[in-house]
This record gives structure tokens, C-alpha cells and sequence, in this order.
């Protein structure tokens, strides 16, 4: 049963995602294929492939909270499911028996058949002097051994993505992402928003346009590019946006990001050689040191590793057209990392420093791609619409992009492996960050 | 008798364990939506069936035992039928997302002097909310809010479009242009801010240039465009104006790399323009990407929108400059 659902996903994931072959410089020995391909499957876990998880519908124990309990059941839910760390069991198969509490849990009905979870969420919700109060558990059914038991209070979706983030916590070890959030263009100004796309607030409308948000890798600051002069130049704020600083260039200065240690790094085209070429400056855009010499060139999209902190990814078209290059932050070493024609944007280095997903295509039509940066090779995202912008998720396991599929852009999210994908906004929304 | 009596017993036990049975039965009830998801002012069904139930509830209200019934909920609700026999109760919950109706846009356009003479210029200003996507007739695609210097030959109706996720709203302001000053109120001129009248004149001198696909080289025509500007640019008077160049792209490249080669072409201009004489110093350079981009089709630059328009520079008065009509 095990091999032939492995066999399934290999089956599926060949034809939906097929590894291209790529030239990469630093590898003359590359790898089979099949290994980009297989570490990928192992990361986003389907049912059949890991543990079991059955997360029961909580129950409200007082008036007033039934709601509120839909909706943590709704948020919770998606949330594990998004998470992809264990296999869902579809709640069709569950016992009648409600689960409010650990009393009220039959180990037997969980762990036996049809259901053969490992693992089962329940809880319950009550109001608690006007606050909604959630007791969340994790049982695990085949040890009937208690492993979560703890209560969450505030805004009901808060909490859910809080006991979302505790299972996952301890069913992988690693940090969940559902209390991260996404920052991105809507219209002429940026909103932050919860990772699922939910309260939508607003951050910046620092004149007629802002483009290019990017969080720092800490979350702390947010730069983006702001057309208040008439010319484009870089701001820096806080994430709770108080202005930290910037540039103020009469030439166009664009694409700001920002490195684990505080340094910031962008494009502008003030050298006199009539290029855009990547510079790397303090914070507040102070102190800036030129990287690159393409005269007449453009170096555009850096971003650091969020990882080392010691090389930057960026788009040059100095062989011809764009494509993604890599640097030692102290602009040595400066070599291609994808090239295979076409034209790249975007690159975008996933918090784990393992790969760079970048936008690709030509002729109108462009995809998203991940790189495994250790071996070069590709895994092709998305086929719908248009898809540019890509941006990782804390955990380095999912995407966030803009496409235009629907008609319009709108900020999208995949797994790493392409499946699961979904809009998040419903506005429009363009350049999405991804936060802790 | 006994054998009556003992008949009728039997008949009485059966019945009354009948009647234990189905007493005994724990109601069911099932509860569906049609969507999920819906944007306010649009409906859902909500319908449920029981089964061995003595009454239902649908959000505490008594409803049939089986039925549907729509809503049009403002927010997002959770919709639970309850279904009770003595005391068992069964409950069947779904929840109906709500996400609030997108707001209409909303657009305001007002140009500072509605009535000009010939050769002299106005500012249209416009601002709007709620919108995606900004036109204005005469000058394509704008920033969502913004000002324009325009001087216009003729009495020109300026039509101001904004479209955005909850609908299109317009808005227009009319500029009268008269041939000679006698009749009409002259201008109001500040001490501060751009003087109108060089703007204008600036407009008239400092042409558009357009470029071939994916290129940043100037093409003959350009560089002929750029000699007549240059020449204007070096005249004494003028030689204190400041001004930027403005680098556009078509809509087909990526938005990120796009702002570099829109940056390429205003450098091309600028270096072409400082070999010409005009000061460095004097040319700032933006890039707009494919923001205002519009063409659906190549086309010709002369023809808006197309591709072909959209591949060009732009060139802004700033600041500077000698009225020449005080």
C-alpha cells in the first residue's frame, strides 16, 4: 500500500513537475535527477507517506462561542493541512462521539480501523470573561500518551494558527508557519496580512506608488521602493513601520533587500556608466558600496541568503539576456547560478539557504522555478496564468507568489513540491514577502 | 381465555417494544451549504435533513424537519441545525465565509485654471480611491493620484477612468482654451512650485522618444527628437531647467527586471543628451517599468495604446527656467 502511493506521487510529480536539465557552472558532476525529485516528496507529507494526524471538530462549552468555534475549527483544519506534516484523516471517518476533553477520548476509536490515526487535536472553547478561551490537546492514541495540553486565548483565528503552530511544533520539531505573515502590493500601496490572506491591514501608501516590498529575514524591518520624488528610491521601517530610512538618488534605485545582520542591498543606476548596479549599504541606506561594473548593463532583484548571510542572488544581463547570478557579498566571486536562456527574474533564496526560486520564461509567458542551489537543478511550479515574484516561507518548505490566472494578479501559494496551490487575496495583490 | 389473554399480551409487549425502539433512536440531522465562500450582498442555501427527529432547529430558530432556506449573510456565520427527540440532540454545523464587498472606486479630476489662452498650460490634479487602474483620455495610464502639466490647443474634455475590484467610476474636467488673453482671467502664479508656462513650452520642445523591443538604443528618429531638445535645453534661458526622463516598457517582460530597462532607456537619453551638452546634473532618471504600460497589440508609437507607444521615455519639467511672459 505504502509503495504503491510512493509510486502514485513519483508517477504524479513526474508528469506535473518535470525536472529540467540545466547548466550549472560549480557542478560538473551532477547528480541523477531523481534525487532533486525525491528529496522534494519527502518534504511535503501526503496521507499514506507520514503519520496520521485526525484533528476532532472542537466543541463550545459555553453560550455565545459557537461561532467562534466554527471558525477555530475552519482556521485549525487549514491550517494542518496546509502544513502538509502529517496525513490529514478525513473527518467523514470519525467516531459520533464528541471529544471536548481528554475524558471523553476513546483511544481505541482513534487508532483502530477505518481511522488509524497516530495523532488526535480536540478541545473545547469557551467564553472567559468576554475573551474566547481555547483547551487544545494532542493525544498520542497508539501510546495514549498525553502530548499537548494548553490553553489559548484572544482573536479566534489567532488561536487557532497558535495551537496549529504547537502541533506542528511537535509533530516535526521545526517552527509552524501559520502565525507568519505576508506583506504585498495592493494597488499603489503595501498591506500585511496573516499567512492565509486574512485581516488585511495597511503598512505603507508612501506616495502616488510602492513596489517591491521585502521583508528583513528576521521580520523586524520592511524595505520597499517608493515613487513619492518622481524618482524611485528604496525606504526602510520597522515592521510596526516607523521610518528607519532610505535612499535619495535622482536616478532610479530599486529592489531593496535586507541580510540577517541589518545590511542593505538594491539596484540603482547612479554609477554614470549607465547601468543598474547592485549596491550594499547600511540599514538606512547609508554608506552605500558599489558591487557590480556591467556598463550599460543591468544588475537588478538582488537578495541575500537569508541563511549565510554572505552572498547575494541578482539578475544580470551581462551574457545577453536576464538571468540569475550569485555573489560573495563583498561583490567577488560573481558567477552564474541558472543558465539556460530565456529570461529570469526574481530570485528568491529560501530561509534554509538550500534552494532559489526565481521567475522564468520569455515571449509574455512566465513560471515560477525552484533551484536546488547544491546541484542546479529545476523544478518547474507553476503552468497556470502568468507567475512572477516568488517568496519562501519561514519554514522553507512553501511559496508564495503573484499570478494572474484568475484574470487578475493575485497572491498565490504552492508547497514546495507544487501541489496545494491557492489564492490568498481576492483584491489583487502583487510582490508578496514572506515573514516570520 | 388463556389463550386470548396471553395473544393479547404478546401483542401488547411487541407494541410496546415497537414503541421503546423507535423512542429510543438518536435523532440525526445533516446540514449543507451551497458555498463556502461568498463576497457580501451575495446568497447561500442552507438546507438540512433529519431523520427521527421531533423538532429542528436551524440557528435556534424552528424550522421543518427537512428544508432549505437562503441567506444573504453580512459576515461570516456559522450555520447549525439542531435536531432533538427527548433528550438527544444531534448537531450538524457548517461555516459560510464572508469576505467584505469590494468598495467602489471613486475618482476626482480638477484641472487649476478651467479656462486657458492658447499656449499657456494647467494642471490637472486627480486623485482616487479603490482602484486598480487609472486612465485619463489624451494621457493613458496615470499613477493612482497625481498631477499633470497639459496645454492643450483646444477646449479638451479630459475623461478620467478608474476601474477597480468593486466596479469603474468616471470623472472629467474640461479645459476651455481661448485665443487670446483679453477675455479671460489670467492665471494666478504662486512664488512656489513649477512655472506653468515654461512646462508648457518644455512640452512642446522635449519630445517622447520610443524604442524597439527588449532594446535601449537609440533609434535615428530618437536621436533626431533629442537634437531639437538638446538645442532648446542649451539655450541661455533655459539652461537653469531641471528635469527628468521618464523609461517605460511594454507590458510583456517581468515587473522587477522591466524598472532596469525602463532605467536603461532614460540613460540612453540622458547620455545622449549630455554629449549634446545638455548637463548631466540638470537630468534626473526614473523608471516606471510596465506600470503604465497599455497596449494590447505592437502597433505604432503615434497610436495609444500599444506596445510600441508604451516603449518609450518621457520627459518631465521639474524646476527652472526664465518666464518669458512675466
Amino acid at each position: 500500500m505504502k509503495i504503491k502511493a510512493s509510486f502514485l506521487l513519483c508517477s504524479v510529480l513526474a508528469i506535473f513537475l518535470p525536472v529540467l536539465s540545466v547548466v550549472a557552472e560549480r557542478q560538473p558532476a551532477q547528480p541523477p535527477q531523481e534525487d532533486f525529485r525525491k528529496q522534494i516528496g519527502t518534504i511535503i507529507v501526503t496521507p499514506g507517506n507520514g503519520p496520521n494526524l485526525a484533528v476532532a471538530d472542537f466543541i463550545s462549552r459555553s453560550a455565545g462561542v459557537e461561532a467562534a468555534t466554527g471558525t477555530f475549527n475552519q482556521v485549525l483544519w487549514a491550517d494542518l493541512e496546509f502544513a502538509a506534516v502529517s496525513g490529514l484523516v478525513g473527518r467523514s471517518l470519525y467516531p459520533k462521539t464528541l471529544v471536548p476533553d481528554p475524558a471523553s477520548l476513546k483511544f481505541d476509536e482513534w487508532s483502530g480501523d477505518p481511522i488509524k490515526a497516530d495523532y488526535v487535536a480536540f478541545g473545547n472553547l469557551q467564553n472567559t470573561g468576554g475573551t474566547v478561551s481555547a483547551d487544545t490537546y494532542l493525544y498520542d492514541v497508539k501510546t495514549k500518551q498525553q502530548l499537548i495540553a494548553s490553553r489559548h486565548s484572544g482573536e479566534t483565528r489567532r488561536i487557532a494558527h497558535e495551537f496549529a503552530d504547537e502541533v506542528v511544533k511537535l509533530l516535526t520539531g521545526r517552527d509552524g508557519i501559520a502565525t507568519s505573515k505576508i506583506a504585498c502590493v495592493v494597488g499603489d500601496s503595501i498591506k500585511v496580512m496573516d499567512y492565509d490572506g486574512f485581516n488585511q491591514r495597511n503598512f505603507a501608501g508612501d506616495g502616488p506608488m510602492v513596489r517591491f516590498p521585502q521583508f528583513s529575514p528576521d521580520g523586524r524591518y520592511l524595505a520597499y521602493v517608493s515613487f513619492k520624488t518622481g524618482v524611485a528610491n528604496v525606504v526602510v521601517r520597522s515592521a510596526e513601520g516607523g521610518l528607519i530610512g532610505g535612499t535619495n538618488f535622482t536616478s532610479t534605485t530599486t529592489s531593496p533587500t535586507i541580510s540577517s545582520s541589518g545590511q542593505l542591498a538594491f539596484s540603482s543606476a547612479i554609477s554614470g556608466d549607465g547601468s543598474m548596479e547592485i549596491y550594499v549599504s547600511n540599514l538606512d541606506g547609508s554608506g552605500a558600496r558599489r558591487l557590480t561594473r556591467t556598463p550599460r548593463g543591468i544588475n537588478i532583484s538582488p537578495r541575500w541568503n537569508p541563511q549565510t548571510g554572505r552572498e547575494i542572488a541578482f539578475i544580470s544581463d551581462r551574457a545577453g539576456t536576464p538571468q540569475v547570478y550569485v555573489m560573495d557579498s563583498s561583490g567577488a566571486n560573481q558567477r552564474p547560478l541558472i543558465a539556460r536562456g530565456g529570461q529570469a527574474d526574481s530570485p528568491s533564496w529560501s530561509p534554509d539557504g538550500r534552494y532559489v526560486a526565481f521567475t522564468y520564461g520569455g515571449a509574455g509567458s512566465f513560471q515560477i522555478f525552484v533551484a536546488d542551489v547544491a546541484s542546479g537543478q529545476l523544478l518547474q511550479l507553476t503552468s497556470q496564468g502568468r507567475n512572477e515574484s516568488p517568496t519562501w516561507s519561514p519554514d522553507s518548505r512553501h511559496l508564495s507568489f503573484q499570478s494572474n490566472r484568475s484574470g487578475r494578479w493575485e497572491v498565490w501559494q504552492a508547497h514546495i513540491d507544487g501541489s496545494g496551490q491557492r489564492a490568498i487575496t481576492r483584491g489583487g495583490g502583487r510582490s508578496p514577502t514572506w515573514a516570520k | 381465555m388463556d389463550t386470548k389473554y396471553s395473544r393479547l399480551a404478546a401483542i401488547i409487549f411487541t407494541a410496546s417494544m415497537l414503541v421503546a425502539v423507535v423512542g429510543c433512536a438518536k435523532p440525526k440531522v445533516q446540514l449543507q451549504v451551497s458555498r463556502e465562500r461568498l463576497q457580501q450582498g451575495e446568497e447561500v442555501r442552507v438546507s438540512w435533513s433529519s431523520k427521527d427527529a421531533k423538532k429542528v432547529t436551524l440557528n435556534g430558530n424552528p424550522v421543518d424537519k427537512t428544508g432549505a432556506q437562503v441567506f444573504t449573510p453580512d459576515n461570516t456565520t456559522t450555520y447549525m441545525a439542531e435536531a432533538t427527540r427527548g433528550d438527544k440532540i444531534a448537531r450538524d454545523s457548517k461555516v459560510v465565509a464572508v469576505d467584505p464587498r469590494p468598495a467602489r472606486p471613486t475618482i476626482r479630476i480638477s484641472a487649476d485654471q478651467e479656462a486657458i489662452t492658447r499656449g499657456q498650460s494647467t494642471t490637472l490634479r486627480w486623485t482616487t480611491n479603490n482602484a486598480d487602474r487609472v486612465t485619463i483620455s489624451e494621457l493613458g495610464t496615470v499613477p493612482s493620484s497625481g498631477s499633470r502639466v497639459v496645454s492643450p490647443s483646444q477646449s479638451t474634455t479630459y475623461n478620467a477612468t478608474a476601474v477597480g475590484p468593486g466596479g469603474t467610476e468616471n470623472a472629467s474636467a474640461r479645459v476651455t482654451v481661448t485665443e487670446d488673453a483679453g477675455p479671460v482671467d489670467r492665471p494666478r502664479t504662486t512664488n512656489t512650485g513649477p512655472n506653468p508656462t515654461i512646462a508648457a513650452i518644455f512640452n512642446q520642445m522635449v519630445r517622447p522618444i520610443y524604442f524597439e523591443l527588449d532594446k535601449s538604443d537609440l533609434t535615428p528618429e530618437s536621436r533626431d527628437t533629442l537634437r531639437r531638445g538638446a538645442q532648446w535645453l542649451t539655450q541661455a534661458p533655459n539652461r537653469s531647467i531641471v528635469f527628468r526622463v521618464e523609461g517605460n516598457c511594454d507590458p510583456r517582460g517581468t515587473e522587477e527586471y522591466n524598472i532596469g530597462l525602463g532605467e536603461r532607456r532614460a540613460q540612453s537619453a540622458k547620455e545622449y543628451l549630455a554629449s549634446l551638452g545638455v548637463e548631466a546634473s540638470r537630468i534626473q532618471t526614473v523608471s516606471y517599468g510596465k506600470e503604465r504600460a497599455s497596449g494590447t497589440t505592437e502597433g505604432a508609437p503615434a497610436q495609444a495604446p500599444s506596445w510600441a507607444h508604451d516603449r518609450r521615455d518621457d520627459f518631465i519639467y521639474v524646476s527652472g527656467g526664465t518666464p518669458r511672459n512675466p
